[in-house]
This record gives structure tokens, C-alpha cells and sequence, in this order.
């Protein structure tokens, strides 16, 4: 496993990545602590429609008189949860597929890679467009459909981590005694394969927040009245010009999670994973 | 060099097919029975009975996939359950507006993206430097439909200057075209600053300079050329996501295209036009990419396939 120290370097060098670090903190807090924080319940109707921000009412209320800062922070942890959710069903799926395709190769490769190529055939959000389809709008579905579309990426890159593994000292001495296919598989790939999925998590997270936020814009995700980012633009729309605000607090909350997940994926990779920097990573660094 | 055109047109047919499989599954994977959705509320069985006759659903489902594909060789999409024109036709009318959309975005990423990146790249940690990629960062960190808002609020709302939603002519495609090409622009931009860098550093730049050849040269004719071949890649798989992203954009704006269409087509639960529609986008990024591919050789003489 790769010690922790240059993590550690990489975030004392960089105060561009300390200040990402302190937003994930303050993101992170609110999404579990949103609960408790949010001054009022975020579907109760408690005042006039569009009131402008104020002492009562921190950003102001919503088109039906709803607490805007109660649902900002509850919409927090509506992204976290499908986030974090989505990634790890691309992740998990995406990588059991690319280490059976690395390990096994020969046909098992062929038939896993041709069935990620058609995966990696339909372009961002058009993947999980077409699980919405079948599967109906909501918030489990969101999820699935958004963990759908990271399984090619996930199994690509496990894929080119296993084969270069396989060549790797200790992994042929355990074959060479005879250790059976999992147990090479359990201990002796998959954790060294963790730091490049963790980097690519990091990217991936960024990747499912927007995908929600824009399934939820177009009403085909997290479904009213729960409060979510993306929901909350779209109602926003309707009134831009007599009360911007109401679009303009979700997005900047959607912006700056963006920003400091992508901020975060950049320092991470640069610190645990300075080799592996080809094209797709020169493109985001 | 023709062997290997051969051979990437043949690894696209079982992609192709897959596709196909997907595309075909959404009409049958939801819930419903597109016989009695095509027949209307008012549909006697006999009816239902006929049209299900009609449109092969009495097939084993083998046999319905052999005759979709069958159709659409023929460039048969299906009818619309909404209002039963032909898909191909109702896809023909919409797709020409979504392709000026994403000529616009292209042409605003190509024309910001390569020049701040190149400019970024000779003035490296000026703050010019500093500047370009910050606005790149927010420019790849921007929600498509939340930066489409900012565009409506300042530009439409504040000065009046585009109209806000709709189409009809070239002054309602800047906003939405500018939008759609603000993430790809943003990366770009990155990818041309990082490529310039690391060109800059080689050996041949040194000589180049040390032969005495002009600073703007050795720019342009040495490391731009040799910088060029990961941006043409990263451009070139953009234009799958400047597809995909005319969803949100089009939402957006209300612009009538491809992206708009598919989400109502989601909503109206419509589902041929759905279907036709996820069937054309991803057909045309396969051959996008495929493209990109052949391009390679064209710009790059080093790149040689087998």
C-alpha cells in the first residue's frame, strides 16, 4: 500500500488543495449534520412565497414559501447519498468486471471489454437517460441509472491495473505456490489496485453530483417535494427574473462541491499516483 | 493503413449490435404494452389485437429484434406513440437545429480553449496564467443548466442583448451554443496548457531555439504541431458529450433540438422516439471517435498501425 506521506506533503505544499480539503469538511459536516442545522423543516410552508434573504429566513424562502437555506442543506445530503451510492455501484460492478477480464483474459477479456465498449458507446448523461427510461424517474432509480453509466470506466481502469499486477514479483510467487484464483485476486491485487480506483473515485463523485443535479433539473430524478439541488434550479427557472436567488444559492452550492471534489481528485492524483498521467488525466490537470 | 480501417470498421459492428440490443430493450424492458399505448385509451381489444399483430409483438422476442434491425437498415425508426409520425421524419426535422448548436460549441471551444491554453502555457504563472485556468476550473465545474441560467440572467435578462429561450436564426443560438461548449472550452483549455508545457521542455524546442528561429516559430511550427495530437483526441471525443449535453442545454433554453426531444419523449413515455433518438447519438459518437482515430495518423506521421 502506498504510505501516506506524500498525501500528507501534497496537501502541506499546495493551499489551493488545503482549501479544497476544508470545503469537503464543511460539505461532508453538512450533509450529515444538515438535519439538525437546518433551522426549519424543509417541506413545511412557513411564509410569503420569494421572500428576499433575511434574519428570519437566511436566504430568503422558496416559490411556495418554503425555507431556501433548510432545503440547500437538505438537498446536501440528498446529493451525498446518491453520490456516494452511485459511485460505489460503478465502482464495485466496474472493478469485479475489469479484474475478471485482467485476471482470466484470453476470451473472458474479449466478451468483458466488448460489453463495456457498448456501454462506453452512449456519451454522459445518455447512459443513464436510457436506464431512467426503463426503470421510471425517482431517487433509487437516479442512483442506479448514475452507477450504470461509471461501471466502463471502472472496469477499463481495473483492467489495466490487474495486467500490469499480474507481472508484479509477489503476485507470481503466490501463483507459483499455488494460492487459487481469489486468493490471489483478494489479496494480492486488489489492494494495490485501491489507490488509482480511490483517484478515480474522487473524479467519479464529482461526475455523479453533476449527473444528479441534471436528472433532477430535468425532473427525472429525486422527486418533489424531497428537496435536491438540481430540483430546486429547475423551480428556480420559473421566477429568474423576479427572484434569481432561488436558482442562483442551489447552484453555487452544486458549483463549489464541483470545484473542490475536482480540486481534491487533481491533489490526489498527483500525490498517490504520479505515473499514471496519460491523456484523460493531462485533460483534467 | 487500409488494413486498419478495415479492422476498426469491423470491431464496430458487435458495438453496433450491443447498442442496438440496448436500444431495442427500451421499448420491451418497460412497463406497459405499446399496443394498447399506440391504440389510445379508447381502443376496443380488436383493435389493440390488430395493431399487435401489426407491429410484430406476437413474434419470439429473437424474431422482434431481427425485424427491428431489419427496419432500421432500412432507416425504419418506428412510428411515434405520441402522435404516430414516422421517427426517422421527426428525428430528420430536429437533429439539423442540435447540429448548429453544436457547431457553435465547437467553435467557441476550439477558439477559446487552444489559444488561452496556448497563451497560458508561454505565460506560466504569470497571472494570466493564474487567470485562465481559474476561469477553465469554473468552466468545468459549472452545472450545463446552471451556467445556461447565469448566460439567460446577464446576457438576456440584464442586457437585453440574445433572446432567452426558442430558435429562429443565429442570435438564438449564442447563448445556448456558448453554454454547451463552456465545459469542453474549460477542457480544452487545461488539456492545450499541459500539452504546450510539456512539448516546451523537449530537446528539440532548445535546438529549435538555439538555431535562432523566431520565438513565434518555434511556438507555433514546433511545439503547437507536436501539442495538437492529445488535443485533437480530447476535442473529437468531446463531441459525444456536447451531444448528450444538449439535453440539459436545450432544457434550458427551450431550444427545439434532439436533447429537448428526448427528454419530452421520456415524459410523454414515447418510447420509439426515445429509442430512435439514443440509437442516433450513440451511433454517431462511435463514429466520432472512429474518425479520431484515422485523424491520428493524418496529423501524427510517428503513429503507424498494423
Amino acid at each position: 500500500m502506498t504510505s501516506r506521506s506524500p498525501l500528507l506533503a501534497e496537501i502541506r505544499r499546495s493551499w489551493i488543495t488545503q482549501i479544497a480539503l476544508l470545503g469537503a469538511i464543511v460539505y461532508t459536516f453538512v450533509a450529515i449534520a444538515g438535519p439538525w442545522l437546518a433551522p426549519y423543516d424543509p417541506t413545511a410552508i412557513l411564509s410569503a412565497p420569494r421572500q428576499s434573504p433575511s434574519a428570519e429566513f437566511l436566504m430568503g424562502t422558496d416559490e411556495i414559501g418554503r425555507d431556501l437555506f433548510s432545503r440547500l442543506l437538505y438537498g446536501t445530503r440528498v446529493a451525498f447519498i446518491v453520490a456516494i451510492v452511485a459511485t460505489s455501484i460503478g465502482l464495485v460492478v466496474g472493478a469485479l468486471l475489469g479484474l475478471i477480464a485482467g485476471y482470466f483474459s484470453g476470451i473472458t477479456d474479449s466478451i468483458v471489454m466488448r460489453i463495456v465498449d457498448i456501454l462506453l458507446a452512449f456519451p454522459g448523461l445518455l447512459l443513464a437517460l436510457a436506464v431512467i427510461t426503463i426503470l421510471g424517474p425517482g431517487l433509487t432509480n437516479a442512483m442506479i441509472a448514475i452507477g450504470v453509466g461509471g461501471i466502463p470506466e471502472y472496469a477499463r481502469l481495473m483492467r489495466g491495473e490487474v495486467m500490469s499486477l499480474l507481472g508484479r514479483d509477489h503476485v507470481l510467487a503466490a501463483r507459483s505456490i499455488g494460492a487459487r484464483d481469489v486468493r490471489v485476486m483478494v489479496k494480492h491485487l486488489i489492494p494495490f489496485a485501491v489507490p488509482t480506483m480511490l483517484v478515480y473515485s474522487t473524479a467519479q463523485l464529482a461526475r455523479a453530483v453533476l449527473t444528479e443535479a441534471g436528472l433532477s433539473y430535468l425532473g427525472l430524478g429525486v422527486q418533489p417535494p424531497t428537496a435536491s439541488w438540481g430540483g430546486m434550479i429547475a423551480t428556480g427557472q420559473q421566477h429568474l427574473t423576479t427572484a434569481p436567488l432561488l436558482a442562483v444559492f442551489p447552484g453555487l452550492a452544486i458549483m463549489g462541491l464541483i470545484f473542490v471534489l475536482n480540486i481534491l481528485g487533481d491533489s490526489l492524483r498527483d500525490a498517490l499516483d504520479p505515473h499514471q498521467r496519460g491523456i484523460a488525466s493531462r485533460a483534467s490537470g | 493503413m487500409t488494413l486498419f480501417i478495415v479492422r476498426r470498421l469491423l470491431q464496430l459492428i458487435p458495438v453496433l449490435l450491443g447498442v442496438l440490443v440496448i436500444a431495442f430493450a427500451i421499448t420491451r424492458l418497460t412497463p406497459g404494452d405499446p399496443a394498447e399505448i399506440m391504440g389510445g385509451l379508447e381502443a376496443t381489444d380488436e383493435t389493440v389485437a390488430a395493431i399487435r399483430e401489426d407491429m410484430g409483438l406476437n413474434e419470439s422476442i429473437a424474431r422482434q429484434f431481427l425485424i427491428y434491425l431489419g427496419n432500421v437498415a432500412q432507416g425504419d425508426l418506428g412510428q411515434s406513440f405520441y402522435n404516430g409520425r414516422e421517427v426517422s421524419r421527426i428525428i430528420g426535422e430536429t437533429l439539423p437545429r442540435t447540429a448548429w448548436l453544436a457547431l457553435v460549441a465547437l467553435v467557441f471551444t476550439l477558439a477559446v480553449g487552444i489559444p488561452t491554453g496556448i497563451l497560458s502555457a508561454l505565460k506560466k504563472d504569470t497571472w494570466i496564467d493564474f487567470g485562465a485556468r481559474t476561469v477553465a476550473l469554473i468552466g468545468v465545474s459549472a452545472p450545463p443548466f446552471f451556467a445556461g441560467l447565469l448566460m439567460i440572467l446577464v446576457f438576456a435578462s440584464y442586457f437585453r442583448w440574445f433572446p432567452s429561450f426558442g430558435e429562429g436564426g443565429w442570435r438564438h443560438l449564442v447563448l445556448p451554443g456558448i453554454t454547451l461548449g463552456l465545459y469542453s472550452a474549460g477542457l480544452v483549455m487545461r488539456l492545450t496548457r499541459s500539452a504546450m508545457l510539456e512539448v516546451l521542455n523537449e530537446n528539440y524546442i532548445r535546438t529549435a531555439r538555439a538555431k535562432g528561429l523566431s520565438a513565434r516559430a518555434t511556438n507555433y511550427g514546433h511545439a503547437f504541431r507536436n501539442a495538437a495530437i492529445p488535443i485533437v483526441t480530447i476535442t473529437g471525443l468531446q463531441l459525444g458529450s456536447l451531444l448528450s449535453g444538449t439535453v440539459l442545454i436545450e432544457t434550458v433554453f427551450a431550444y427545439p433540438g434532439i436533447g429537448r426531444l428526448l427528454v419530452r419523449s421520456i415524459f410523454e413515455r414515447d418510447f420509439p422516439v426515445v429509442q430512435g433518438l439514443i440509437l442516433l447519438i450513440a451511433t454517431i459518437y462511435l463514429v466520432a471517435n472512429l474518425l479520431v482515430d484515422l485523424l491520428y495518423t493524418a496529423i501524427d506521421p510517428r503513429i503507424k498501425y498494423q
